[in-house]
């Protein structure tokens, strides 16, 4: 026990745990709000809390009389503002509960994931698909334009069609949806990279440097896969390879499959050649599209 | 997992966030428990 000088209450054992589990819950809170508009209505709210507490309204009659009147309201009034990050909180918390990285609806997304890899690589499309795991991508997601749609093989396949708008930049999977497609990555400076690699390439590997996401790429040029990992990549992977790695990588059985044959150019939908993708924005931000 | 990737992505992630809720837990422990917070 320790008995702190001044007015300080005693602080005990069972206090220090108290204190700790408040700030683990407010530290979720915030890092589930964090970049988000959430956020900066909690700094509204926080703003006339505080005026509110310190002001005191001594002598303010109506002031008082109207903050009295709205307190009991206040409550069920930031449940709905927050409604939304308050359904991912306790979805994020029942997934650590169940230890669960990834659902069963999750797993058939991955390997739809995989199906189009596949696809983009026969016929030589350029795609950049970026999973989403612990650490949170909607910095990026914001850059690029919001889906917020189920994931599936068709969905990437005429997202990454070259002549549709959102083909141009990479595709966000979060769960078992597509958060935003035609999204902004940062590039990878590593000047270890192989000079073949370009712009997609560097994207993918980009965002793994600053995230625990992990990127799926296809090149333009040589139909190959890559997998991009914690900043290093995997450079031609077999499609059953890609699904390997990506099994162990989110935790998951991957039973064994047959794949779909190779589609011929003739009818295929992605046999068109994609044009070399200009690089947008920042030097450092970039719209991963280009060859290779 | 290495001990500097286990402090990197479990103390050093976040690390002012982790500041900040330390603080504001701290600060509401001193209000309830001292009475001020009725």
């Amino acid at each position: 026990m320790i008995h702190a000088a001044g007015a300080l209450p005693r602080l005990t054992v069972i206090s220090v745990v108290d204190i700790l589990v408040v700030a683990f819950v407010i530290y979720e809170f915030l890092a589930l709000i964090k970049g988000t508009r959430a956020a900066l209505i909690l700094v509204g709210v926080t703003v006339i809390a505080l005026s509110v507490y310190f002001l005191r309204l001594e002598g303010l009659v109506t002031l008082t009389w109207v903050v009295n009147r709205v307190r009991p309201y206040a409550l069920i009034a930031l449940v709905v503002v927050f409604a939304p990050e308050i359904r991912e909180a306790l979805a994020r918390l029942g997934r650590r509960l169940t230890m669960t990285r990834a659902s069963g609806s999750e797993s058939d997304a991955y390997d739809d994931i995989v199906l189009a890899a596949n696809l983009f690589s026969q016929n030589q499309t350029g795609a950049l698909m970026v999973i989403e795991r612990e650490i949170g991508l909607r910095t990026y997601v914001e850059s690029g334009v919001a889906l917020e749609a189920r994931l599936s093989y068709d969905l990437l396949a005429t997202i990454f069609r070259p002549s549709a708008p959102l083909h141009d930049g990479a595709v966000i999977v979060h769960g078992d949806r597509v958060a935003a497609a035609a999204c902004f990555l940062p590039l990878s400076m590593n000047p270890v990279l192989s000079t073949q690699l370009g712009t997609r390439h560097r994207a993918g590997i980009g965002i793994t440097e600053e995230t625990d996401a992990i990127a799926v790429i296809v090149s333009e040029e040589t139909g190959s896969i890559s997998l991009a990992v914690a900043g290093s990549i995997e450079r031609d992977l077999t499609v059953d390879q890609l699904r390997e790695r990506m099994g162990q990588l989110l935790r998951r059985y991957v039973p064994p499959t047959v794949l779909p044959t190779p589609m011929t150019n003739g009818g295929g939908i992605l046999d068109e050649t994609e044009e070399e993708m200009p690089v947008r924005g920042s030097e450092q931000h970039s719209k991963p599209g280009g060859p290779r | 997992m290495k001990i500097g990737d286990l402090l990197r992505r479990y103390v050093f992630h976040n690390l002012a966030l982790k500041m900040i809720s330390l603080l504001l837990a701290f600060g509401l422990w001193y209000l309830v428990a001292s009475g001020k917070l009725n």
